[in-house]
């Protein structure tokens, strides 16, 4: 088990410092300038409001005057002591403006996620369970739905119907839990449909497995062999699926805290990307990066308790 | 004496993709007594696991199963959902194929025995666990407490065919269907299991099916034998009658093509120059964190004269296979050397491909799918540009000839063709070098018996036309008929070797003995009228049945 | 062992399904839409102001309605459908042939390289898909193009570690085997065996990642990082509705309905070729 752990974290060190060495590559991959595309804040044309003297100033601000190799040393020293340098935009120190904003956001994210669990397991449960081939096949197509709504889209349906038309939950703004409500349920929903199908499948494939066949041979009915047996084998394929999940509801919130009018990352990130505030941009890829490397880690010691096939270190 | 399962016309079909549904089996009646071991035997597609799964009530999506099985006088076919429970795992129970997918991976093994008791409330919590054992230990499993609480993957293939005969028994079944009960395992561990799961359900007046691919195992274990083909019964009767004096042509080319336990080898030893030298082999698969390391080949000498044919014989695990691929060039020895006599090459040389050539068991996958057969074929002929496109076309046509196969055939894609069809594909490919040496891998352990004997002739053939051969293999009958000389593997070691009849007939090491001994089929062996006197003659009568 | 294969998984007949069909259909019409707009839609996306039904609701003159402008929504949909899916196959296209060739470089060449190119894959998988594609287009630029470029970068994962996969399935059947010991050459092997026998399982994932393109590249037009006004493009369209959310229905609807009803035809279609491989 230790040597496990020590294993994951090693690998979890060398993922969070490949997400620090791109975050600071893709600065120097800019094709332009960098400091050039800052001051011209649009579309990366040259500067034309700036001064030599401003970029300059800024050039050795972001200490793009050093040598490559200097300043990604000089990168990493202050990523690992928790300077994630300043908001070209607003100025203040960017792990400031990410504290402000990641509250929210995993507020948010939580309780989508806890939604999206439960709505897949129970569409998967009806798709398998419910009498009737029709009725399970109609269950089945509804959950590719979720797949394919553009959340963009589904958030604004979710704010006409439910603000406009039936005036049950406020359109914008993050006031208490009222204002939560169609946030979380459109990113519950895209996600509700990917393990709505992953469970589905993992559920008809189990079904297949010679050892339902021997469940059925012992006499016991569907249901038991569904919730007996097949669940736990079908869950393992959705489980290694969270880390991607999580990235999803990370990449949905970009676009559910923009159009709900929400403070958060995912708000932040789109405001970084329009002002190209690389500072802000650098540190949002090393905390995703950071938070799905965490996040793997959860997900593996959760597989080991539903896969105990792993505590005994057999290859599966 | 009434009969306790009683099938009557029985028919299943399966939607297929496209046109009509396949019929897999068209009108087969058949009864087993109380206590009676009744076992079906018959080829690929001869229906045998569908009628097995008819009985246990198993049906996919686009199955159709007409007819009439009854036990005790109970119709099972069209049983409502709801009745199953009073009927399977209690009255019916199966002993299946396949002991780790049979088993769900992720609970413990006593939980699934147990869980028979539970479903039929039988008994629950910790009675129904003391229950559980003890059927674990009447089927064999030796420190049942101990393993009780294992996971499947964490037993031996036998450990784990034990607990599905527990689980089988554990409801105090009439009937016990059996299917291919053993074909996964090896076979001194085959022997132990059908040993135990025979003398459980003798003491206990069970009756058995017992459905399998190999008439050994029929002819050592049953009362009655049903020979099924294309989903009919071609022959049926008491064992010892039905396999040793078969009355149907289909029925008596099925017995022909087995090769018996004591049967007259094909190919004589020859003294040729030496050939093919090995020494000192060894390759040890490095374990991964946390197990100990495979010492999968120990210490190996293997010497094989120009012309020569020498069977590498073991169960799983104890080296042969890796020894073949070391012995191609697809596995580097941690130590020793193979060397190839006249000229020198080395495994991985051009000159040593150019002479030694491949023969792998699954005739299925040793075809690139994407490409027709005779671009297989001459693909090695083409890697070393041997000639221009008309000499290949002549060559591709020699070797089609050489094994027996029309011409026509080269332009067809592998899945259009049998098994028994690529296995001479393979071949052909092999041959088109015009090698000095053939190495086997288990050529024939996933064909039908008539399709194998046919290989193994053609194989025992191409040896008199001077062709050498290696062949790696489980089965010790097949080695006897087609190697002259036999090296037998335990653990990476060579326990014994010499000429095929000697290690056989009178083998020397304890452990050579012990799988001598597991061989089945000694019930009925009768070698003098067994074994055709020639191999050609063998081929006509299986050929005349098709 | 002779086993017969009775429970050899069938699968299920997906092409004669009634969705099947309607995908192909619908797919056709969206790819003469992007091919020919000006064949489909009655008016000009841009420039045809009809002032006297402006912000008009679905009608039989204008059946998705018009916009605060007037312009006819349909035909703006119509063209949209040019820039939107030439952006999603610019992108498939680019992690395709980026992701394939590493993922077969990574499954055949082993060792360092492999560990290599899936560390690299592993780093990129860490950073949800469209965080890194704003990442992208925040240091390209704004643009369709850029768009695309940025999209098809971040997909490239999932394309390195199929073809990885497969090549790594491909190598350890004995063909392959049999195709060393024939004496045939790394390059041949690759090109012969290896790829057309990936192709397949690579395609099918072009096609699952061709809907998630069409998605992605909506979304980061929607935020403002694609198409500029007036040139119609689908999720910025949808975002150009939100303002008259509360009064104009039809200007967010129509184009979402759109974009929903492609992906869910190329998914569907995709899974039917899988299913048929299988």
């Amino acid at each position: 088990m230790t040597a496990f752990l020590l294993r994951r974290v090693a690998q979890m060190v060398v993922v969070l410092w490949g997400a620090i060495t791109l975050s600071f590559a893709l600065v120097h991959l800019v094709p332009g300038d960098p400091v050039r595309i800052m001051l011209g804040g649009g579309s990366g044309e040259t500067a034309a409001s700036a001064s030599p003297e401003q970029e300059a100033a800024l050039r050795s601000q972001l200490g793009l005057d050093q040598p490559l190799l200097l300043q990604y040393l000089g990168f990493l020293r202050r990523v690992l002591t928790g300077d994630l340098g300043q908001s070209y935009s607003t100025g203040q120190p960017v792990t400031a403006s990410i504290g402000a904003g990641l509250g929210s956001t995993v507020q948010l994210g939580g309780t989508a996620i806890l939604a999206a669990v439960l709505l897949g397991l129970l569409f998967a449960l009806a798709g398998v369970l419910l009498p009737g081939r029709a009725v399970r096949s109609v269950v089945q197509s509804v959950t590719v739905l979720g797949v394919a709504v553009p959340s963009f889209w589904l958030a604004v349906v979710l704010i006409q119907v439910f603000s406009f038309t039936l005036g049950w939950f406020p359109a914008f703004g993050s006031n208490g839990v009222q204002s939560l409500v169609l946030p979380a349920l459109t990113l519950a929903l895209v996600t509700a449909g990917t393990i709505a199908q992953l469970l589905t499948r993992g559920l008809t494939d189990a079904l297949g497995e010679p050892y339902a066949d021997t469940a059925r041979s012992k006499g016991l009915g569907r249901s038991r062999i569904v919730l007996g047996h097949a669940l736990r084998n079908a869950s393992i394929p959705v489980l290694t699926m969270v880390g991607m999940m999580v990235g999803g509801i990370l990449s949905g919130a970009v676009i559910v805290e923009t159009v709900y009018g929400r403070p958060g990352i995912g708000r932040l990130f789109v405001e970084g990307v329009r002002a190209h505030d690389f500072p802000l941009i650098q540190a949002l890829i090393i905390l995703t990066g950071g938070l799905f490397v965490v996040v793997t880690l959860l997900v593996d010691l959760a597989y080991r308790w539903v896969d105990p096939r792993i505590r005994t270190g057999v290859p599966a | 004496m009434t009969d306790l399962l009683r099938v009557r016309d029985l028919r299943v079909s399966y939607a297929s993709r496209r046109g009509a549904p396949v019929q897999a089996v068209r009108g087969v009646d058949l009864t087993v007594a109380p206590g009676e071991v009744v076992a079906l035997v018959g080829e690929s597609g001869s229906g045998k696991t569908s009628i097995g799964r008819a009985v246990l009530g198993l049906h996919r999506r686009g199955t159709t199963v007409t007819g009439s099985i009854t036990l005790d006088g109970r119709e099972l076919v069209g049983l409502p959902e709801r009745r199953r429970a009073g009927v399977y795992g209690t009255a019916v129970t199966v002993v299946p194929q396949d002991p780790l997918a049979a088993l769900n991976p992720l609970h413990p093994v006593v939980r699934q025995v147990s869980e028979v008791l539970r479903v039929h409330g039988l008994a629950r919590g910790a009675a129904a666990r003391d229950l559980a054992i003890d059927a674990l230990r009447l089927a064999g499993l030796d420190d049942a407490e101990h393993l009780a609480d294992r996971l499947p993957h964490e037993l031996s293939g036998g450990q784990r065919q034990r607990v599905l005969i527990a689980m089988a028994v554990v409801g105090g079944p009439r009937l016990i269907v059996a299917d291919e009960p053993t074909s996964a395992l090896d076979v001194t561990v085959q022997r132990r299991i059908l040993d135990h799961l025979d003398a459980l359900v003798r003491r206990s007046g069970t009756s058995m099916l017992l459905i399998t691919h190999d008439l050994a195992v029929a002819a050592d274990r049953a009362d009655r034998v049903v020979v099924l083909a294309d989903g009919a019964v071609l022959e049926e009767g008491p064992a010892r009658t039905v396999l040793t004096a078969p009355t149907t042509p289909g029925a008596r080319a099925l017995v022909a093509a087995v090769p018996g336990p004591s049967s007259i080898p094909l190919v004589a030893p020859v003294d040729g120059a030496p050939l093919l030298t090995a020494t000192g082999l060894r390759h040890v698969y490095p374990g991964r964190r946390g197990t100990p390391d495979t010492v999968a080949v120990d210490g190996l000498d293997l010497h094989l004269p120009a012309g020569g044919t020498l069977g590498v014989v073991g169960e799983s695990g104890s080296g042969k296979t890796s020894t073949a691929r070391i012995l191609l060039g697809l596995l580097r020895p941690d130590a020793g050397t193979v060397t190839l006599h006249g000229p020198d090459a080395r495994p991985g040389d051009r000159a040593f491909t150019r002479r030694v050539q491949p023969v792998f068991q699954d005739p299925y996958s040793s075809l690139d799918p994407a490409h027709p057969v005779g671009v297989s074929i001459l693909e090695p002929w083409r890697a070393r540009r041997s000639g221009g496109r008309r000499a290949a076309r002549a060559r591709l046509g020699e070797v089609l000839d050489q094994v027996r196969l029309p011409a026509a055939i080269a332009a067809r894609r592998p899945h259009e063709l049998s098994g028994g069809q690529l296995q001479r594909v393979a071949i052909a490919r092999a041959l088109s070098i015009r090698p000095d040496l053939l190495i086997c891998d288990e050529p024939v352990s996933s064909l039908d018996v008539t399709v194998q004997a046919q290989i193994l002739d053609l194989l025992a053939d191409l040896h008199r036309e001077g062709l050498a051969y290696l062949f790696v293999s489980h089965d010790l009958a097949v080695v006897r008929e087609i190697c002259a000389r036999v090296l037998v593997m335990h653990r990476g070691r060579v326990v014994e070797q010499g000429e095929t009849v000697r290690v056989f007939d009178a083998p020397e090491h304890p452990y050579t003995r012990e799988l001598v001994a597991a061989v089945p089929g000694r019930a009925v062996a009768q070698p003098s009228s067994r074994t055709p006197p020639t191999t050609s003659a063998r081929s006509q009568a299986v050929e005349a049945a098709r | 062992m002779s086993v017969e294969t009775l429970v050899r998984r069938r699968p299920v007949v997906r092409w004669a399904a009634p969705g099947a069909v309607a995908s192909v259909l619908l797919l056709t019409v969206v790819v003469l839409w992007a091919a020919l707009p000006g064949l489909f839609a009655p008016y000009d996306p841009v420039s045809d102001l009809d002032a006297a039904h402006a912000l008009s609701g679905p009608s039989t003159q204008h059946w998705f309605g018009t916009d605060l402008l007037g312009r006819d929504l349909y035909s703006r949909v119509v063209h949209g459908a040019r820039l939107s899916v030439s952006a999603a196959l610019i992108a498939v296209l680019v992690s395709l042939v980026i992701g394939s060739a590493l993922g077969m470089l990574a499954g055949y060449a082993g060792r360092g390289v492999d560990t290599v190119i899936m560390r690299a894959t592993e780093v990129m998988v860490a950073i949800p898909g469209l965080l890194l594609s704003l990442a992208f287009v925040s240091i390209l630029g704004f643009g369709v193009t850029n768009v695309a470029l940025a999209v098809g970068i971040a997909g490239i994962p999932s394309f390195v570690r199929i073809a990885r996969a497969e090549t790594l399935r491909i190598t350890s059947r004995p063909y392959f085997d049999a195709a060393r010991c024939a004496g045939t050459g790394h390059l041949v092997t690759l090109v012969r065996h290896v790829a057309p026998n990936a192709v397949g399982p690579v395609l099918v994932l072009a096609g699952l990642e061709l809907g998630g393109a069409i998605l992605s590249v909506a979304a980061l037009s929607f935020l403002g990082f694609g198409a500029v006004p007036p040139t119609p493009e689908w999720g910025s369209m949808v975002s150009e509705g939100r303002t008259h959310l509360a009064t104009a229905w039809w200007l967010t609807t129509f184009p979402g309905a759109v974009v929903a009803a492609t992906v869910l035809a190329t998914n569907r279609l995709s899974r039917g070729v899988r299913g048929a491989n299988r």
